[in-house]
């Protein structure tokens, strides 16, 4: 996993992260779990690395949290997007096209 | 605002998050493993699989512990209570710490607190603080005068441009009643003749009624005056009432019409009349006027100088001719507060010095306490690091350590320098800090205690932190198990503190030793006169009631005869200005000479010199013979004698005296010559080491109207001070009106000069011993520790047959020379930093050879008997005992 690489994790784990509950709320587990189905199992997000995320954005005002009841009916917490996680995730998308455009020009070019 | 909120939120609510926290990694960790299991996994092998891939389920809860928000404020609570209790745990080493640190912030606020009042905020408003004080002086004589004639005044006040404006003044007493029609309880107050300027020119407005306009500051002006703060306060209790009331000073009445506010008490008056200076004046000899300007913003007293001396070469070139005491005129410039301030400034820097010495001394001294302590820690440190935490984490708590020492340090020091202020401020005599100064604990003494202990806390962390964080977590480690590892920086950071003690307590300690012998050189200096045993006290009789002079005369003869009844009373003189007292100027000529010149001017009673104890040169002294009737006598002093006879005789020579106010005046014969006795004009020590005043005195009895304000001084056989209420009791046995003002002993008047030295004395004393005890402890610990640490080594060197004396040089290899560099450094330093001390000082040169002689001998002695006591204790002990101390 990235972790090695921390610079380049923080921008894209959050993106992950909000990308993932985007759609709709979900617990850490479920988290981890989308971001390794959206990625085609290219990024695997350990506890380690989720939680400290998901806790500074969540004080970043970009989540919000609430306890509720797992598919297999455990107890867990709920991350949701809020409206200024929208407008983060909007930005940051914006932002990572521009980098990726302009890194995949650079490296096609002669 | 919502962050900062947010958190105190997040400690608050410390136990409840992390509650909350622990449950949601827990619930992660099931559902990870029911994944798993969902993938066919066995359930036991599905939660390992899960717990590994988490890595530590509390590093992950630490992980986000740390980025919560204010994260960095719970550590830093965390590394306070931490220290706290390190710092209880070890109570001998946190009260000295703290104490000596106290001491040295303690004394930085009230030295802080005595220099923003007396000097920095002296003047309530910026005007104020930008007040120059003219001096002129005449090359000829070198003398330098405050005093100016008013055609002098009116030539600055025209041309200097330096100046928002100038102004002038004149400075008397009065007997102030303020019944008109029964004088009551009348008292003698300061009054101040000045111009109109000067109140718009400091930027002040009356609190009450309003200040004297230019056209009431006329020849011929109207009686009216201007009440000060202090003694509207102080004798009319504040009453309103005032303004609009007539008072009578001296008998004459004036109409109050204003009152000023509290801190405007400039030029020491109790009430302000307008000067009434005659534009048309052309005596330019007739100098009686203090002369003062407030610079224009921004332009410092130094820099009116060039101006004011193109103004003084104009004066010269254009007046030279008439009065020969212009050749060379300078028209001097000097800062308000400095002469205000006097010696006491340079003292206030001189023990601020002292003070930032002693505080590195201080740190000095507790850095290597504390490396001390961080190698005892080190097994502490080594596991800590071991276990992941950062070498920054660590430094970081070890300065939270010490500037929490420091800041309960510097609480605790503001507290007793705020308690010592009042005690400390007793030292200094107070025509040394200027009525309108306000002197007392303030916010911003507070913050410079508190930076000063924050500075040193991070100045003395800073090395156990350096040290500790430098070194890897294996020689932690190993520091804690084996005892007998030499280890070198740790060495060297040893040896610089204690070079950096040494150095620094030489300073102190010669600094201390100059002032100890400037105090007994100035209490054995010969004055002149003899202050001891002497009681002085001032009379002024009131106008109204003693009209003539024949009442003046009977009253002081009566008096003088009943004074020298009294017992325990050897000699009684009267004088109109006491010794030490300043001096009241009179210009003169000779006659058949065509310059006129100033001399300090006395008019004294037949007994005066034996009671002060001033010797007679050649003639005589003045007699009861020398009467009204009598031919018009006078006495001179040495100086005076040398200055205007050179090389001849001056008895019975002439001199014409001017009057005060027409130009009339006396001739005068000399009929003795008195040796030249110290007098202090401005309160600097250095003033002793000017050539005294010329003087001249005139006998009582020929110069009654001049002796309505005098001066009587009473030779005791003991404590003078008991008289003061018996003559108190004769005095109102004459006349139960008659007020005294003033007691003084001739002693103190003369210890004005030794203010600013006594208060260095005291200080730097203290200051200089805490230094030595300092650096000696600092010293002793710091050797018997590393003596300590080489016990092993030692025993095995004797066991082998090594002789004591093998092993003491071998101990003492390593501070040796570091001591000896520490005195040759101090000695160095010390040279430079006295002679900006050189302006205290009086009869001992700077580089003072026996002072520095002795503090090499004091500090080389007690820093070798801080090596010897531990090495010794080494040698004596057995060489099994000590290989067993393993």
């Amino acid at each position: 996993m990235p972790s090695s690489r921390p610079d380049l994790l923080q921008g894209t784990l959050d993106l992950l992260i909000l990308k993932a509950v985007a759609l709709e709320e979900l617990h850490g587990m479920g988290i981890s779990r989308r971001i390794r189905q959206i990625t085609n199992g290219t990024f695997e997000v350990k506890a380690g690395s989720l939680f400290p995320a998901l806790h500074r954005m969540e004080e970043a005002g970009w989540l919000s949290s609430a306890w509720g009841q797992s598919e297999t009916n455990r107890r867990a917490k709920f991350y949701r997007l809020t409206k200024a996680g929208r407008r983060q995730l909007e930005a940051e998308t914006y932002q990572w096209e521009r980098i990726s455009l302009a890194i995949s020009s650079a490296l096609q070019a002669t | 605002m919502y962050r900062f909120y947010k958190i105190w939120w997040n400690i608050l609510r410390k136990e409840r998050l992390d509650e909350e926290l622990d449950q949601e990694v827990r619930s992660y960790l099931d559902l990870v493993t029911e994944d798993k299991m969902h993938a066919g996994i066995s359930r036991e092998e599905a939660m390992t699989q899960a717990r590994r891939e988490m890595g530590g389920m509390e590093e992950v809860k630490e992980s986000v512990r740390d980025i919560r928000m204010g994260a960095a404020v719970e550590a830093c609570l965390q590394d306070v209570r931490y220290g706290l209790r390190l710092l209880l745990r070890n109570p001998g080493f946190s009260s000295v710490a703290i104490l000596t640190l106290a001491l040295g912030i303690g004394s930085t606020a009230v030295l802080f607190s005595i220099l923003d009042g007396a000097y920095i905020h002296f003047g309530q408003t910026p005007q104020a603080n930008r007040v120059v004080l003219l001096n002129q002086r005449f090359t000829k004589d070198k003398s330098v005068s405050t005093a100016f004639s008013a055609p002098e005044y009116f030539d600055i006040a025209r041309l200097c441009r330096s100046f928002d404006g100038v102004f002038a003044l004149h400075h008397s007493n009065a007997t102030l009643a303020e019944n008109v029609e029964r004088p009551e309880s009348p008292a003698r107050v300061p009054i101040v003749e000045i111009t109109a300027n000067v109140f718009s020119l400091y930027g002040i407005s009356p609190i009450l009624g309003r200040v004297f306009t230019a056209s009431e500051d006329r020849p011929g002006r109207p009686k009216v005056a201007v009440v000060t703060y202090r003694l509207w306060n102080g004798r009319f209790g504040c009453n309103p009432a005032l303004v609009g009331k007539t008072i009578k000073l001296d008998g004459i009445p004036y109409m109050v019409i204003g009152i000023t506010p509290r801190r405007f008490q400039q030029w020491g008056a109790d009430i302000y009349t307008p000067l009434g200076l005659d534009t048309g004046a052309n005596d330019r000899a007739n100098r009686r006027l203090t002369v003062a300007g407030v610079a224009k913003e921004g332009v410092s007293a130094e820099q009116t100088r060039p101006e004011l001396e193109y103004l003084a070469h104009r004066v010269e070139a254009e007046y030279g001719g008439a009065y020969p005491e212009y050749a060379g005129l300078l028209y001097l410039p000097y800062d308000v507060r400095t002469t205000v301030v006097g010696d006491l400034r340079i003292a206030l820097y001189l023990l601020l010095g002292a003070v930032g010495m002693l505080a590195l001394i201080t740190s000095a001294n507790i850095a290597a306490l504390l490396l001390a302590r961080a190698k005892a820690r080190a097994g502490e440190i080594g596991t800590r690091l071991a276990l992941g935490a950062t070498p920054f984490r660590l430094a970081r708590q070890f300065l939270t350590e010490s500037v929490l020492l420091a800041v309960i340090a510097g609480a605790l020091g503001f507290l007793l320098g705020m308690w010592a202020l009042h005690p400390i401020l007793a030292l200094i005599p107070a025509q040394y800090i200027g009525e309108e100064a306000e002197i007392h604990a303030t916010a911003a003494a507070f913050a410079v205690s508190i930076s000063v202990a924050v500075a040193m806390g991070v100045l003395f962390g800073l090395a156990p932190a350096l040290f500790i964080s430098r070194r890897g977590v294996a020689a932690n480690l190993r520091e804690n198990r084996t005892r007998s590892v030499t280890d070198s920086r740790a060495g060297r950071l040893r040896g610089l503190l204690v070079l950096v003690e040494m150095t620094l307590a030489f300073v102190v300690i010669v600094s201390a030793g100059l002032m100890v012998r400037t105090y007994r050189q100035l209490m054995s200096m010969y004055l002149g006169f003899r202050p001891d045993h002497v009681l002085t006290l001032r009379i002024a009789l009131p106008e109204l009631k003693y009209r003539g002079e024949t009442e003046v005369t009977n009253f002081f003869s009566e008096l003088m005869r009943r004074a020298e009844a009294l017992p325990g009373v050897t000699s009684v003189a009267a004088s109109s200005v006491r010794p030490m007292e300043g001096s009241a100027l009179r210009s003169f000529s000779i006659p058949g000479r065509p310059q006129r010149a100033t001399t300090a001017y006395r008019v004294i009673t037949p007994s005066y010199f034996t009671t002060i104890g001033t010797p007679l040169v050649a003639g005589r002294f003045p007699s009861e013979q020398d009467g009204p009737v009598a031919p018009n006598v006078a006495i001179v002093n040495e100086r005076f004698a040398r200055l205007y006879f050179p090389g001849q005789p001056p008895l019975g020579k002439l001199v014409h005296l001017d009057e005060n106010h027409d130009l009339h005046g006396i001739t005068v014969e000399i009929v003795g010559v008195v040796k030249d006795s110290r007098q202090i004009a401005s309160r600097r020590v250095q003033d002793l080491s000017y050539p005294a005043l010329p003087e001249i005195y005139i006998p009582f009895r020929q110069r009654e109207g001049d002796g309505r304000d005098m001066a009587l001084l009473l030779r005791t056989r003991s404590a003078p001070e008991l008289l003061a209420d018996p003559v108190r009791r004769q005095v109102s046995a004459i006349d139960h009106e008659q007020s005294l003002y003033e007691i003084r002993t001739l002693r103190e008047l003369a210890d004005v000069a030794l203010g600013p030295t006594r208060l260095c004395l005291l200080l730097l004393g203290i200051f200089a011993g805490t230094a030595l005890i300092t650096a000696c402890v600092g010293l002793y610990a710091i050797v018997s520790y590393s003596v300590a640490q080489r016990t092993h080594e030692a025993g095995i060197r004797m066991a082998l047959g090594a002789r004591p004396a093998d092993v003491v040089r071998l101990m003492t290899r390593e501070a040796i020379p570091v001591i000896t560099a520490g005195l040759l450094l101090g000695m160095g330093i010390s040279l430079g930093v006295t002679r900006l001390m050189s302006r205290l000082l009086y009869g001992v040169p700077a580089n003072d050879e026996t002072t520095l002689i002795c503090v090499t001998v004091i500090l080389a002695t007690t820093g070798l008997a801080a090596i010897y006591i531990p090495v010794r204790r080494v040698t004596r002990v057995d060489p099994m005992a000590a290989l067993r101390s393993e």
